[in-house]
């Protein structure tokens, strides 16, 4: 009886601990994957893998943050795509378009309508999810999940300054294939 | 100061995140001065916003969280399937 009671206590201490930040693990799986199906897969692996490690638990530490580290083993175990690791010349190719484009001095305001008026949610997860995986992890932390640069170079295990530079890449690259999809839509006006 | 360090100056600025000397000020200076820093500094403030406002954190499908409760807790399970057997 007292070990059904001590289960009962853990799932019910579980729940109240590790439901909260579900929908932010959610968001995070969806743009790690890239597609639903393989989020909610990512999410259901990350729980399941939580619970068996949950009464080992030290009860200090933050849930959340630990759920979210679940998640990074559990993707980079079943869900990480190799090929999409960026290689120096992913960069390269983005940062000769950016440097290009510095020269013209480009219109953002022109752009920020287009993408405002054309650019579907979904096309823009689809551009998001283009992005190389280890620039990608720390745009969602920063720009979505609001992470601080401390817990994000905790979470990757980077250093602050390696955060902070993947960072201005990831959105350097974001911001060439955003003008690139605004420029191949003015193309086809 | 060089060059990579002020473009991580740039993005710690966007982000909220500086947390040492220069301050703000210097910061806004020379980005007004600068037009590569200025245009830098402008294509991470619009990233950064578009990415926050139309990839916002959306809630889990009441069916997945449902589902992921009653793996963990099988006697949710056995709850749903008699409640439901009750029902109909």
């Amino acid at each position: 009886m007292s070990d059904i009671n001590e289960r009962a206590k853990l799932y019910s201490e579980f729940e109240k601990n590790a439901i909260p930040p579900m929908d932010a693990l959610y968001n995070y799986a969806l743009r790690m994957t890239g597609n639903k199906n393989k989020g909610s897969r990512l999410l259901q692996e990350t729980y399941k893998k939580a619970f068996w490690f949950f009464d080992k638990l030290d009860k200090s530490i933050n849930i959340r943050d630990w759920l979210f580290r679940v998640m990074r083993n559990a993707f980079i175990n079943k869900f990480s795509n190799q090929s999409k690791e960026m290689t120096e010349s992913d960069y390269e190719e983005a940062e000769h378009f950016y440097k290009s484009l510095k020269s013209s001095s480009p219109d953002i305001a022109r752009l920020e309508k287009v993408i405002n008026n054309k650019l579907t949610d979904d096309e823009l997860s689809e551009i998001l999810f283009s992005v190389p995986e280890n620039l990608r992890i720390v745009i969602i932390l920063c720009d979505i999940e609001s992470f601080s640069y401390e817990e994000i170079a905790d979470f990757v295990d980077v250093p602050v300054g390696t955060v902070i530079s993947r960072l201005r890449r990831a959105r350097l690259m974001l911001f060439t294939k955003l003008y690139q999809y605004a420029e191949k839509f003015d193309r086809h006006q | 100061m060089t060059q990579e360090n002020i473009e991580k100056l740039i993005t710690s600025y966007v982000d909220g995140e500086l947390t040492e000397s220069p301050d703000t000020n210097d910061i806004k200076d020379l980005i007004e001065k600068d037009r590569g820093l200025k245009l830098d500094y402008s294509v991470q403030v619009f990233i950064k916003s578009i990415i926050s406002e139309r990839l916002k954190i959306k809630p889990v499908p009441e069916r997945i969280k449902n589902k992921i409760i009653r793996k963990i807790n099988p006697s949710k399970k056995f709850l749903a399937t008699f409640f439901s057997r009750l029902l109909f």
